[in-house]
């Protein structure tokens, strides 16, 4: 891991010696105990601060559609910034997701593609003990990076089988069961949108939950409006979430949203084999229409 | 005012006094840990806990509320509900905290009725920490772990006995009405309490706070607040779990007809909040929301109020995705 | 309804007269007759005031109180009509004799009193001429026109389809106690008024700062480019008064809102002096 750093550090200050970069979005050392927090390094000298260790939990991607974001008076001459991005696995799926949505422009990323061996998880609910790393990296299908510009090579996490297999036990369940659980995770919500601005998939300039014109769901945090946000945002997730967990590490209140996204994610996968960041889809999968699509969702939700 | 002592044994005694009083809170087991909720047998009640993940605003304050209801006859206000008889075992700096509030929701013009009903039915008993958090900071924060602003009785839990000391003649007024449960603590227990105050007060560090309303004044360079709030995600987690604040919006909810008025929490670091109409936003950018946040506790609170309006809970240090540290801003501000 | 307990109920008004005020009929003027006759004496206000109108369902705004003290038995509210606005938009549909809430009179006030004896100059742009229009038609009322020195209006709109209160403007115009000056960015076929900017007819006019003070109200870009002719003539950031405008929940100085650094809009404000805006801007936005 240390090697890892080491390496990192060296690409990183190569590039802004190169001036080859503007700013890379990575990691320093959080000040909180077993913790790193993301960073911008904007010149050689800040790549100091950079760090690479087991704590490096954020997705890195959530910050690109903001950082490319177009002044609303951009100066004459005005050029997107070039942007290197220090990821793990998920972050370089998402970085893939953003720039088939066009919300990232490929030619001014610079993956900078770590070895991965699973992050802790951000211990805020119940639901992981200290210093275990998260269940998005225990069950990860890939943490290698796929398509880096510069690859840091090093001990990475071996592959997870996939499967799903924690969905498909909370499918087993009755509808109602399954309610229950989903309404009792979900009314732990204090509406802060953390779940929501973690995520790198959730980049809309005006979210529908902050629409007042019509007024898709009020920010109130009454059960049912907070229903319908949860699944607004899920929604919005399908056949695009890299189950990276950033929802749920943001979450003050520890909700396990992933849960629920995962769900999502199993139908992308089963019902139109796409799995987002990784099977180098052309275009986002409801964006595309196969004449060999499953419709069993739409005719047959509780059947497979 | 006089401590007394209520022997641990007796707890069911004093559970069953304080739920004489009618609806109690306090701090119960749960599956997420010890939270602030009712108070229903004699035995609910949980005395080892750090602090309560939300702030206990929300029992004055909830996060959403019905003020009015309004139909074609004109709109009816909604009377209080909800109102809880006793609070027992809220953290000194969330007293501290519910004190400040005070001032907002009454001020010499204007009083808020759903806030200052609540408080006024309310007996607030808070209890001392006996140990700090790695995110602490009260003592920098015109407070301390058994500082007794904002109760009306302070309880110091030493293990075998809980001291009460009354805070208001409203603590003391319960104490001496209850007076067959409690006996005069031993000098040795006061003793105990003493070292046990300075014990958990020396473990928690220094923050430049005090330094801070003089120096933000000079601190309007919008590239230092820019840096500061770079990785914000412009969330609401710091301003939602905050004891202190209390910024809200009105949300009218129809169904026919008819409809209600609600009054919902909102935060100052969401993109939207001062965004008009017209689509002007006078703080539109992450650095200009970080600088109103951080004014408005260290610079806006001590003008208008003479206190900061941060009582070192650390809860925002703890929730912030991106670890975005107050304490560190503030050593920024004052460097 | 007990609204002296309860800042936050709304007396009950009815819509009694709706008056379209401009070309691209995005400005209306709404006058509200109050449902119960004891609420109209709650409402006494002073001009700079302004209030929370609400519509059920869709929500409050803030608006400046465009009708004067001495107008009896109603209040009136010129409101622009935005088309992502909810309120606004609501609000332009109602029709006269609907009912809606009102809530106020909320804020601080121009200092009239304090300036008795004092001449005044009245600078207006825009929709921003409503508590200045009800400012002017107190000081013209008789009994409260003695109590002062010489009073000059300056106000502009875009077009002159764009200005507000046409009919009040030419009375004005005609008045011999009031120098009215009316100017528009730019004249069309018939007008035969002054053309120009606020900022330079402020400096044609050249009113004298001696004894007198100025009350202006406009967007910024207005403001911002009519304080230096202001100054230029004499008159200091203690002696210019304006009045802002920021997004508002309670109106009462409690969510936490509209402050511009440590002052409320609405409950320090709306009216400041140009020097107090200085200084609040100094800290915050």
């Amino acid at each position: 891991m240390q090697d890892a750093e080491k390496k990192m550090k060296t690409a990183a200050k190569k590039l802004f010696d190169d001036k080859k970069v503007d700013v890379i979005v990575g990691f320093r050392k959080g000040s909180r105990a077993n913790s790193s927090r993301p960073y911008f390094a904007r010149s050689a000298a800040d790549v100091e601060n950079l760090v690479w260790n087991g704590f490096c939990t954020a997705n890195l991607a959530a910050f690109l559609p903001g950082l490319f974001e177009k002044p609303a008076r951009p100066e004459d001459g005005y050029k997107p910034p070039r942007i290197a991005v220090i990821a793990k696995g998920c972050d370089s799926r998402s970085v893939a997701g953003l720039v088939k949505e066009n919300q990232v422009p490929r030619a001014n990323v610079i993956v900078i593609g770590m070895p991965c061996n699973g992050m802790t998880a951000a211990v805020k609910g119940a639901q992981v003990k200290k210093d275990e790393i998260g269940r998005a990296c225990l069950e990860c299908v890939s943490p290698m990076v796929k398509d880096a510009d510069i690859s840091i090579t090093g001990e990475s996490r071996k592959p997870a089988k996939g499967g799903y297999a924690r969905v498909k036990a909370f499918a087993a369940k009755s509808s109602e069961e399954r309610w229950k659980a989903f309404v009792k995770e979900i009314a732990k919500c204090i509406r802060c949108n953390a779940c929501r601005e973690a995520c790198p998939n959730c980049y809309c300039k005006v979210c529908f939950a902050d629409q007042k014109k019509p007024a898709w769901v009020s920010p109130a945090n009454e059960l049912s409006e907070t229903i319908a946000f949860h699944m607004g945002r899920m929604f919005h997730q399908a056949g695009r979430c890299v189950e990276c967990d950033a929802c749920v590490n943001a979450c003050p209140m520890g909700i396990d949203l992933r849960l629920f996204t995962q769900k999502l994610a199993q139908d992308a996968h089963d019902l139109f084999g796409s799995v987002p960041g990784i099977s180098g889809d052309e275009a986002p999968m409801l964006n595309m229409f196969k004449q060999d699509d499953s419709e069993c969702f739409i005719t047959d939700p509780e059947e497979k | 005012m006089q401590s007394v002592a209520l022997d641990i044994k007796n707890l069911r005694k004093f559970t069953a006094a304080l739920l004489k009083l009618g609806t109690v809170r306090g701090p119960v087991h749960s599956p997420a840990g010890v939270v602030l909720a009712d108070i229903t047998t004699q035995s609910d009640l949980a005395l080892e806990y750090e602090n309560f993940k939300l702030p206990p605003k929300r029992e004055f304050f909830p996060q959403c509320e019905e003020i009015t209801r309004f139909d074609a006859s004109g709109v009816r206000e909604v009377p209080v509900s909800g109102a809880a008889d006793v609070i027992f075992g809220v953290r000194p700096c969330d007293a501290l905290a519910l004190s400040h509030l005070d001032r907002v929701f009454t001020d010499d013009k204007y009083t808020d009725p759903y806030y200052s009903k609540r408080r006024g039915a309310a007996l607030l008993i808070s209890l001392a920490c006996n140990k700090s958090e790695a995110a602490c900071f009260c003592t920098s924060t015109g407070g301390s772990p058994s500082s007794k602003q904002g109760a009306d009785i302070i309880g110091f839990n030493l293990g075998t006995v809980l001291l009460l000391e009354p805070v208001t003649a409203r603590g003391q007024a319960f104490v001496k009405k209850n007076k067959s449960l409690f006996r005069d603590p031993s000098a040795k227990e006061l003793q105990k309490r003493e070292k046990q105050e300075a014990d958990v007060a020396g473990q928690i560090p220094g923050v430049a706070v005090q330094q801070a309303p003089a120096a933000l004044s000079g601190k309007s360079d919008p590239a230092f607040w820019e840096s500061i709030a770079e990785t914000c995600l412009s969330c609401g987690a710091c301003t939602f779990l905050c004891p202190t604040c209390h910024c809200f919006d009105f949300n009218d909810r129809t169904k026919r007809d008819a409809g209600s008025r609600l009054r919902v929490h909102d935060a100052c670091m969401f993109a939207s909040f001062v965004r008009e109409a017209s689509g002007h936003n006078p703080r539109g950018k992450k650095g200009e929301r970080m600088r109103q946040r951080v004014m408005h506790k260290f610079s806006y609170a001590p003008e208008n109020f003479n206190t900061v309006f941060c009582v070192g809970c650390g809860r925002c240090v703890t929730a912030c995705p991106s670890n975005i540290d107050i304490r560190e801003t503030l050593s920024k501000v004052t460097a | 309804m007990n609204t002296a307990a309860n800042p936050y109920v709304p007396y009950k008004v009815r819509v009694e007269k709706v008056t379209v005020e401009n070309d691209e009929k995005d400005l209306k003027t709404f006058r509200f007759a109050f449902c119960d006759k004891a609420d109209e004496q709650k409402f006494a206000h002073k001009c700079g005031q302004f209030a929370m109108l609400h519509v059920a369902g869709a929500g409050e705004i803030p608006i400046g109180i465009a009708s004067s003290p001495l107008d009896k038995g109603y209040a009136e509210f010129t409101v622009k009509r935005y088309s992502t606005g909810l309120v606004t938009t609501a609000l332009h549909d109602m029709a006269e004799g609907d009912t809606m809430g009102l809530r106020g009179p909320l804020g601080n006030s121009f200092p009239l009193e304090n300036l008795k004896g004092k001449n005044l100059l009245i600078v207006g742009g825009g929709f921003a001429f409503t508590t200045l229009r009800a400012t002017i038609r107190y000081l013209l009322n008789d009994s409260v026109r003695k109590n002062y020195g010489t009073i000059t209006v300056i106000y502009g709109a875009r077009s002159p389809g764009e200005l507000l209160y046409k009919q009040e403007l030419s009375e004005w115009q005609r008045r011999s106690d009031v120098a009215t000056h009316v100017t528009v960015d730019k004249g069309d076929a018939s007008w035969k008024g002054r053309e120009g900017f606020v900022p330079a007819v402020v400096s044609q006019v050249a009113p004298s700062s001696a004894n007198a003070h100025c009350i202006v109200c406009g967007p910024p870009i207005m403001l911002k480019f009519t304080m230096p002719p202001l100054l230029q003539l004499g008159f200091t950031p203690e002696t210019i008064i304006t009045s802002q405008e920021r997004r508002m929940s309670c109106g009462i100085g409690k969510c936490g809102r509209c402050n511009i650094g440590p002052k409320y809009v609405c409950k320090d404000g709306p009216v400041f002096t140009y020097a107090q805006m200085m200084e609040m801007e100094k800290t915050g936005s």
